[in-house]
């Protein structure tokens, strides 16, 4: 049975983050529609799962937003809905939740688990105060810790820390990074998401930015940084097993390598993409209204804002530039029909043979957007 | 149309105008106050046919319409609307559309006030001793200052402004005021019908049914189907198989007398035979003499077209074939470049008939181009005393191995108001040029002539002039010989390795600065690759200066989840269009910009 994962997107946030392009509503505590998100999510969930018989249901992530201002009775509600719609047997199903530090109290972490979420992945971002006020994140210097040092102990299976490097402020940016990757890592996740900061267009950190009161890392510092982190996360036990994702064995991202192995995934909620593979090696891919209040307002079947059809040609080429992202990289056989593309790869560095696979190098990892163009570009 | 129009009913005339002063527009107006046009046709802007020209706002082959117009006192006359090109490289051909009228409008916008780019066109009509009526167009406008714009005409031309006509070609306004003054101000024809046949030819294109078509203005004598046709240039004679007007749909006439502009065809099947400013007579009854001002246009600019993809080779040349059909001015012949394949050298007339024609060659035939820097043909003379002409720069041989180099020079004459005389000056010697003239006209307006060579010319020399002017120098030149200069050749090695399609030939005293300037932008085009790229320019063995296009070290986004896998997709599909037109040259890949970096090049 082909694998599927379902991602469950949680739109509502306290705030928005400095940085954040991501389709959130945000929301005071109080006014948050619980009943009627959750109505649409497991409605839509009714209207899409008949297609998607006879997949093997591996994860469920529920992401945001912000999904830790959830009630944790919708949280096992939609988790037993996702479930039964797919007659999931899996023991070993990945049900994720994303969490802000400040939510992560004993009774919150108590009743994720009574929920049904194996996994949790706490957006610490950084243990720095200065970076912490710069990404206008609504946590302080040492919750992050303190919210990963008690997910430790409170039983899921793994715990994921997410932390954005490559924040402008005063001082050495690879020493501030090294503080805080210390920091993170040392708190026990078993798990690290890493992630360069992009300043997106329209954000207000990125109009900050324009106006010049901060200035984003140049291209040496920040790949002095990603080269840090590989060597300090590798030295710690953590296997750097996706450009941005470091792992204990036996912990990587079930729901997260979906993606890189282009494998079927069903997104529910606002703002959420799917993607579904056809008989005959088409595809399709498809995305929700970003605005919670026309997601909500839409009918089941007006719900959808973007919808592409690729051909079994797309596909095999999405395929090997997301599984260039991995370090177990491709089957040398995906490059059937591409050996200009495989030979500059090994020439310059930016993969290597390892058996039958071809695996990116660090440079690889660098460098993978420069590697997924030649791979979209079929003159090569 | 049966009975004959006597000459004293005929009134030949063009616009000339600055681009977007409404010359399209007031023929649309003139068109439909005659009643030419349908309103279909009105919306279509009848006059520029290609869509480029529509584009580029640029009329590049000339056209002729007649106009049916009815006087307020009940007469009938014939006014022929003859078009002409709007650009310097179109110089010649502009000279012989207006050797066909006896009368222009210059329109001018009566905000914007006199543009520098007209004046040309303005003198040559003057030269030609045409009726000048100034048009001010756009009167509707709030901000219209025609009393000023009247002084402008009068103080920047010379010319009385007083009658200039108030108009505006968008409302309407003013168009009965234009018509009756092509009828009042510009002068009949003056031809002898009983003479033997003389016709100019103002214009000429292939045409899949007719062959090659004719646009032609009768100066003497009569012209009709079944007459045998004498092209004087060539000595050829054909048939004529139809004789025609536009109205601006084509419409067949029995013939055109002595005053009257028309088409004719006679299954003519090489362009070349049917020249811009030839004459045609009549083979049985010639003229004594043909009409004067007659010269073959030849290419002045050359570069090298390459198909981005080897195997559109052949479509390129089937293009280039056809389109060779329609305009004789452009000349190719198979080139191969180490760099860049097989490909074609290609001779224009200037660097915008050059644009027009590698845009038409991509969006009509759909071939992506790498097109290398335009050069001019050199004159090499060999130790052995041979003569050799080269239009490739790479070909050019090293220093020492020849005895001396020519350079093609035009005589170049610049209009400008005399607060820029200074700096024209000056850009006039920098580009190795020899004062010839300078003239002040009582307008406060000064005429320099320079002799400059002609490769100056083609480097940028016409928008660093209208930069320094801020835009009121016109400048129009002719060939004026060849030189001996100085000149070397200049190379560009990408990685150790000479690249043919990026050599280029400078002066001695300019190529170190020259050099040092082209690895400079090269530097900015050439995208950055997987190791570092060293760009160095060289005179024969010598390197005279370097550069380096450091290697990339990061370029990666962090997230690919749900979402991102969409976007990042569509970004790369983008991306792969924009990487269309690269071309690998060895182990690095350069954009089309590269080759062109040394246009950049002040």
């Amino acid at each position: 049975m082909e694998p599927l994962g379902v991602y469950v997107h949680y739109p509502f946030c306290r705030s928005r983050c400095s940085y954040c392009d991501f389709p959130i509503a945000v929301v005071p505590e109080p006014d948050i529609p619980h009943d009627e998100y959750r109505g649409a999510v497991v409605a839509e969930l009714h209207a899409r799962a008949p297609a998607l018989a006879g997949r093997e249901l591996v994860s469920i992530y529920i992401g945001g937003g912000t999904p830790s201002l959830a009630r944790p009775s919708d949280v096992e509600a939609v988790v037993a809905a996702v479930r039964a719609a797919f007659s999931a047997q899996r023991s070993k199903l990945e049900i994720t939740l994303e969490a802000n530090p400040v939510d992560c109290t004993p009774d919150r972490l108590e009743a994720w688990r009574r929920a049904g979420i194996t996994r949790l992945s706490i957006g610490a971002q950084s243990a720095d105060p200065e970076e912490l006020v710069t990404l206008g994140r609504d946590h302080r210097m040492g919750e992050g810790r303190e919210a990963l040092a008690r997910a430790a102990g409170a039983g899921f299976e793994s715990v994921s820390a997410d932390l954005i490097l490559g924040v402008p402020g005063p001082g050495n940016a690879g020493k501030r990074a090294l503080r805080s990757l210390d920091a993170l890592a040392g708190s026990g996740p078993d798990h690290l998401s890493v992630y360069e900061l992009t300043f997106e267009p329209s954000t207000p950190l990125d109009a900050r930015r324009r106006r010049g009161e901060i200035a984003a890392l140049g291209e040496d510092e920040l790949e002095e940084i990603y080269r840090l982190c590989h060597s300090e996360l590798g030295s710690r036990g953590y296997e750097h097993y996706e450009i941005s994702s470091f792992a204990r064995p036996g912990h990587r991202a079930v729901h997260n390598s979906l993606y890189w192995r282009a494998a079927e995934y069903l997104g529910l909620g606002s703002g959420a993409s799917s993607f579904v593979r056809h008989p005959g090696g088409s595809g399709e891919r498809w995305r929700n209204h970003r605005s919670v209040h026309r997601y909500l307002a839409a009918a089941p079947d007006e719900r959808i804002a973007e919808r592409d059809s690729l051909s079994p040609a797309d596909l095999r080429a999405d395929r090997l530039w997301l599984g260039l992202r991995t370090a177990d990289g491709v089957d040398e056989r995906a490059f059937e029909g591409r050996s200009k593309l495989l030979a500059y790869l090994l020439d310059t560095g930016l993969a290597r043979r390892h058996e039958n696979y071809i695996r990116p190098t660090l440079r690889g990892f660098l460098c993978a957007d420069y590697v997924a163009q030649r791979v979209i570009d079929d003159r090569w | 149309m049966a009975a004959p129009v006597p000459p004293e009913r005929i009134r030949n005339f063009s616009i000339i105008a600055h681009i977007d002063h409404g010359k399209t527009t007031l023929a649309d107006r003139l068109m439909e106050s005659t009643q030419a046009l349908t309103e279909r046709e009105q919306s279509e802007q009848f006059l520029d046919r290609m869509d480029l020209e529509r584009e580029r706002g640029i009329t590049i082959k000339a056209q002729a319409v007649r106009l049916i117009h009815k006087t307020a006192g009940g007469e009938t006359y014939q006014l022929n609307l003859i078009d002409t090109p709007g650009h310097v490289d179109f110089h010649y051909e502009v000279s012989r559309s207006l050797y066909a009228c006896e009368g222009v409008l210059l329109v001018i916008d009566a905000a914007q006030g006199v543009e520098a780019q007209t004046l040309a066109n303005v003198y040559a009509a003057l030269d030609v001793d045409l009726e000048i009526i100034p048009v001010l167009n756009k009167v509707d406008l709030p901000v219209a200052r025609p009393d000023e714009v009247r002084e402008e005409i009068e103080e920047t031309i010379g010319l009385d402004a007083q009658d200039a006509l108030e108009v505006s070609a968008k409302t309407g306004v003013g168009i009965s005021s234009v018509l009756d003054a092509i009828v009042e101000r510009v002068p009949p024809p003056n031809g002898d019908r009983e003479a033997p046949l003389k016709a100019l030819i103002f214009d000429s294109w292939y045409d899949p049914y007719k062959g090659v078509v004719a646009l032609v203005r009768v100066v003497d004598g009569s012209l009709k189907k079944g007459q045998k046709l004498r092209f004087w240039a060539t000595g050829k004679v054909y048939e004529c198989s139809s004789v025609g007007v536009f109205t601006p749909n084509p419409l067949t006439v029995p013939g055109l007398d002595a005053g009257e502009v028309g088409i004719v065809a006679g299954a003519i099947k090489d362009i070349s035979h049917a020249r811009v400013g030839d004459t045609i007579t009549d083979d049985d009854r010639p003229c004594a003499e043909p009409l004067p001002g007659f010269r073959t246009v030849k290419p002045m600019v050359f570069a090298g077209l390459f198909p981005v993809e080897g195997k559109d080779y052949q479509a390129l040349k089937d293009a280039l074939e056809k389109l060779t059909l329609n305009d004789s001015a452009v000349t190719f012949e198979p080139e191969t470049s180490a760099a860049l394949g097989f490909g074609f050298r290609c001779g224009f007339l200037g660097l915008l008939h050059m644009e027009i024609i590698q845009e038409r060659l991509e969006r009509e035939h759909e071939i992506d181009l790498i097109t290398t820097a335009p050069s001019v043909r050199y004159r090499v003379h060999t130790k052995e005393g041979e003569l050799v002409e080269v239009e490739n720069p790479a070909q050019i041989p090293e220093a020492g191995a020849y005895e001396s180099i020519e350079e093609p020079c035009v005589t170049a004459t610049i209009y400008v108001p005399q607060e820029f005389i200074g700096p024209v000056v000056q850009l006039c010697e920098e580009r190795r040029g020899v004062q010839k003239d300078m003239n002040y006209a009582n307008t406060g307006r000064v005429q320099i002539v320079y002799e400059l060579p002609l490769a100056e010319m083609v480097f940028g020399f016409y928008d660093r002039l209208k930069t320094l002017s801020r835009g009121y120098a016109s400048v129009d030149y002719e060939p004026s010989g060849y030189r001996t200069s100085n000149l070397v050749r200049l190379d560009v090695r990408v990685n150790g390795e000479r690249i043919d399609a990026l050599a280029t030939v400078a002066h001695r005293d300019h190529a170190y600065h020259r050099g040092q300037e082209l690895c400079t932008k090269m530097k900015e085009v050439v995208p950055r690759q997987m190791y570092d790229v060293a760009i160095q320019a060289a005179i024969g063995s010598r390197v005279i200066t370097r550069v380096t296009v450091k290697a990339m070290r990061k370029d990666v986004t962090a997230k690919c989840y749900g979402g991102d896998v969409s976007r990042k997709r569509k970004l790369l599909e983008k991306q792969k269009k924009g990487k269309r037109r690269m071309k690998s040259v060895g182990s690095v890949e350069l954009p089309q910009e590269a080759f062109l970096s040394v246009l950049k090049v002040e």
